[in-house]
């Protein structure tokens, strides 16, 4: 019977047959390699790797990265790229409303999941028998964890290497001196954050995760911004949590309003920042913006006078 | 000899009547196996094209022609579904890519694809207008989708809801249309295209709303629990996807065990796809098939058909012809009176014979030049005819 219905079905398609196929041609292979990244370590290890790679960084003038909201027209010019380099750990929280070729994505932390640290205090919803849900993922600055951001250009070096073939050995040799330098990097930061790994710190933005557990610095976020002046309550939540995590030290993403450095000052807390890097540096590039953080934090964690 | 063709040709304009029906029959008698020959032969190497150009399917347990169909052909599936994650097996075992397809659902007749942007690089299906789909709910419609939707970009179709009892799931999206493909003159020229997600977002299992934590929703809540809200039902899905909008989207469950109903398995090369059809040739939940094989299965039984029908055609065929000598006998033998005149005026018997040889000549002639036309026509506008037949 069922292969009654096929047959009847195939006759009537068999019927409509019969058209010239029209072929598109094939791009050219000679133009410049594109790739899209999501943010700027992203596009630095790119361009470290592969500096024949024409590198576009989308979400570059939108503030934060991680908060970017593509056009229609982005994503246009984002599917014409060899390959999309995504952060991961739920980083690119617009993947999920936008069209892109699953065989370009280079998801390039698809292998520390063992390693993400989940986001805590979200409230989950849900419809009648349905059962929970939440709208929450993981923290995402992998790269801040410089043992994760060598993982990542290792993923990266691999997904160009099999996209460029010819190239591999240049990529290949380009990844191991990167990776070399955030090696170097790495220890700097364990050996800063080691001499005086108990003190304690407070981080004004919650970004510091993995920078906070690989490094094992003693500290406590709130979620203020650099630009902005806290209002009373988040002064009260400082207050209520200095009582419990004595810091003389917090961690800024930018540098923070004089008004706040002053106030802060008289509650006996230094500030010092620590640039996270996930967009482009005014200066320089993100090895000497990491260099600068180092050179940053040996001033929280120099030995007491 | 021109004189025995003057002669015939009079002769069959005098009676031309029993001239037509004569020519209309034979070539008619010709034509039907002829024709259907031809056709059968186009649709085939059509089919088996598109077989050809799709080397493995991944499919539910079931009739291997049903999934051939509703993968390569967008005929409504009618096996159980697949779980996402044997996409994300295929890219795990590294073999090949795979490309979900989602076949559910229809704007009107137009079956809605949900895919990946891979098909399109795969099946290279070109833009007549506007671009691919971006943003979720966004769609591009076959040349022959937007002709019989009667839309253009910039417009917008709405999903057709499953059916009166789906009180459940489904809801009508409306979608705007990015884009429309070029001609191609296969399946793809009736779909509607659009992201695998947003496929997902018209079965229910994905949906966007008012943000239910927010204090002033406290209307649409059942319950608020301490880390957790459980929305009533006045809190009413979004059923149009907007920039505005979109943000709020997400899903119910996890995506990995969504719905696909094949998947179109593309391998690195020829050993790789073997080696993949190994890995699967002990599945009991799901099976690898070879698409043109499952076609020439079929096709070598529809040939069958085809065979037995033109062998009929040739019988009949063989059968009126007899009947046509019969005719022609019972002519002559009418036209006794006749042909007494021409001996009589001096007509010598030679002649007589190749007067009426040459009348059928020209009639048989004209029935098969008649038949090649016709066969012609049908070969070069088949699809067309059928198109206007259906209309």
């Amino acid at each position: 019977m069922m292969r009654t219905g096929s047959l009847i079905v195939l006759y009537v398609v068999l019927l409509n047959g019969c058209a010239e196929q029209q072929e598109e041609g094939a791009a050219s292979s000679d133009r410049t390699p594109v790739v899209s990244v999501s943010n700027y370590p992203l596009q630095y290890f790119v361009e470290r790797l592969a500096p024949w790679i024409d590198v576009q960084f989308p979400a570059d003038a939108s503030g934060d990265p991680a908060y970017w909201r593509p056009t229609a027209e982005e994503i246009s010019r984002m599917q014409e790229a060899d390959l999309i380099i995504l952060n991961g750990a739920s980083y690119e929280s617009w993947l999920a409303n936008v069209s892109l070729s699953p065989a370009k994505l280079v998801d390039t932390s698809a292998d520390l999941t063992g390693r993400f640290i989940p986001l805590e205090g979200h409230t989950t919803h849900s419809h009648g028998l349905e059962g929970d849900h939440e709208h929450s993922g993981t923290a995402f600055t992998l790269w801040l964890d410089l043992t994760l951001a060598q993982a990542q250009v290792q993923a990266l070096s691999n997904a160009m290497a099999k996209k460029w073939p010819l190239r591999r050995a240049e990529i290949e040799q380009a990844a191991t001196a990167l990776i070399g330098e955030l090696e170097s990097l790495d220890s700097q930061l364990a050996a800063v954050v080691s001499e005086a790994a108990d003190r304690l710190v407070l981080f004004s933005h919650p970004v510091y995760q993995y920078l906070q557990k690989r490094y094992g610095m003693n500290g406590r976020s709130v979620h203020w911004e650099p630009d902005a002046m806290p209002d009373e309550a988040m002064w009260k939540e400082l207050t209520e949590l200095v009582a419990t995590h004595p810091a003389q030290w917090m961690i800024w993403e930018g540098q923070p309003l004089p008004e706040i450095v002053t106030k802060l000052a008289e509650m006996g807390i230094e500030s010092v920042v620590f640039d996270p890097c996930a967009g482009k540096p005014e200066e320089g590039d993100f090895m000497t913006a990491m260099k600068q953080n180092v050179a940053e934090l040996q001033k929280v964690y120099s030995p007491q006078p | 000899m021109k004189h025995v063709l003057y002669l015939a040709w009079k002769y069959l304009r005098f009676n031309r009547g029993k001239t037509l029906v004569l020519v209309g029959s034979i070539s008619l008698i010709l034509f039907l196996p002829a024709g259907l020959y031809v056709l059968v032969e186009q649709g085939g190497e059509t089919l088996t094209a598109r077989a050809q150009t799709t080397p493995l399917l991944l499919g539910p347990m079931g009739s291997a022609a049903d999934i051939m169909l509703s993968s390569l052909y967008f005929k409504e599936p009618t096996l159980t579904p697949l779980t996402f994650d044997q996409v994300n097996r295929i890219r795990d075992i590294g073999l090949a890519r795979g490309i979900p397809l989602h076949l559910r659902y229809t704007v009107e007749e137009q079956r809605i694809v949900g895919t990946t942007l891979d098909y399109f690089d795969f099946r290279q299906l070109g833009l007549a207008q506007g671009r691919k789909m971006s943003l979720l709910g966004e769609c591009v419609l076959g040349a022959e989708a937007a002709r019989a939707l009667n839309v253009s970009v910039g417009q917008a179709v709405i999903s057709t809801p499953a059916g009166a009892f789906d009180v459940a799931g489904t809801f009508p999206l409306k979608m705007p249309v990015v884009g429309i493909l070029q001609h191609k003159g296969d399946a793809d020229d009736q779909a509607v295209f659009v992201d695998l997600k947003t496929s997902w977002v018209i079965a229910g299992l994905a949906h966007g709303h008012m943000d239910v934590t927010r204090p002033d929703m406290e209307a649409g809540v059942l319950k608020r629990e301490e880390d957790n809200v459980v929305a009533n039902a006045s809190v009413l899905s979004y059923t149009e996807i907007t920039p505005d909008n979109v943000d709020s989207f997400h899903f119910h469950g996890d995506p990995d065990q969504f719905p696909v109903d094949a998947v179109i398995v593309v391998p690195q090369d020829r050993k790789s796809g073997i080696l993949l059809r190994g890995r699967y040739q002990k599945e009991t939940d799901v099976q690898m098939l070879v698409p043109l094989t499952v076609i020439q299965d079929l096709l070598d039984t529809v040939f069958v058909v085809r065979d037995y029908v033109v062998l009929a055609g040739v019988g009949v065929a063989g059968a009126a012809f007899v009947i046509m000598a019969l005719v022609f006998a019972l002519s002559i033998r009418l036209r006794q009176r006749e042909i007494e005149t021409i001996r009589k005026i001096g007509g010598a018997r030679q002649r007589l014979r190749a007067i009426l040889c040459t009348e059928i000549v020209i009639v048989v002639g004209a029935g098969i030049g008649l038949a090649a036309l016709f066969t012609g026509i049908v070969s070069r506008f088949g699809n067309l005819l059928l198109h206007i037949v259906e209309m």
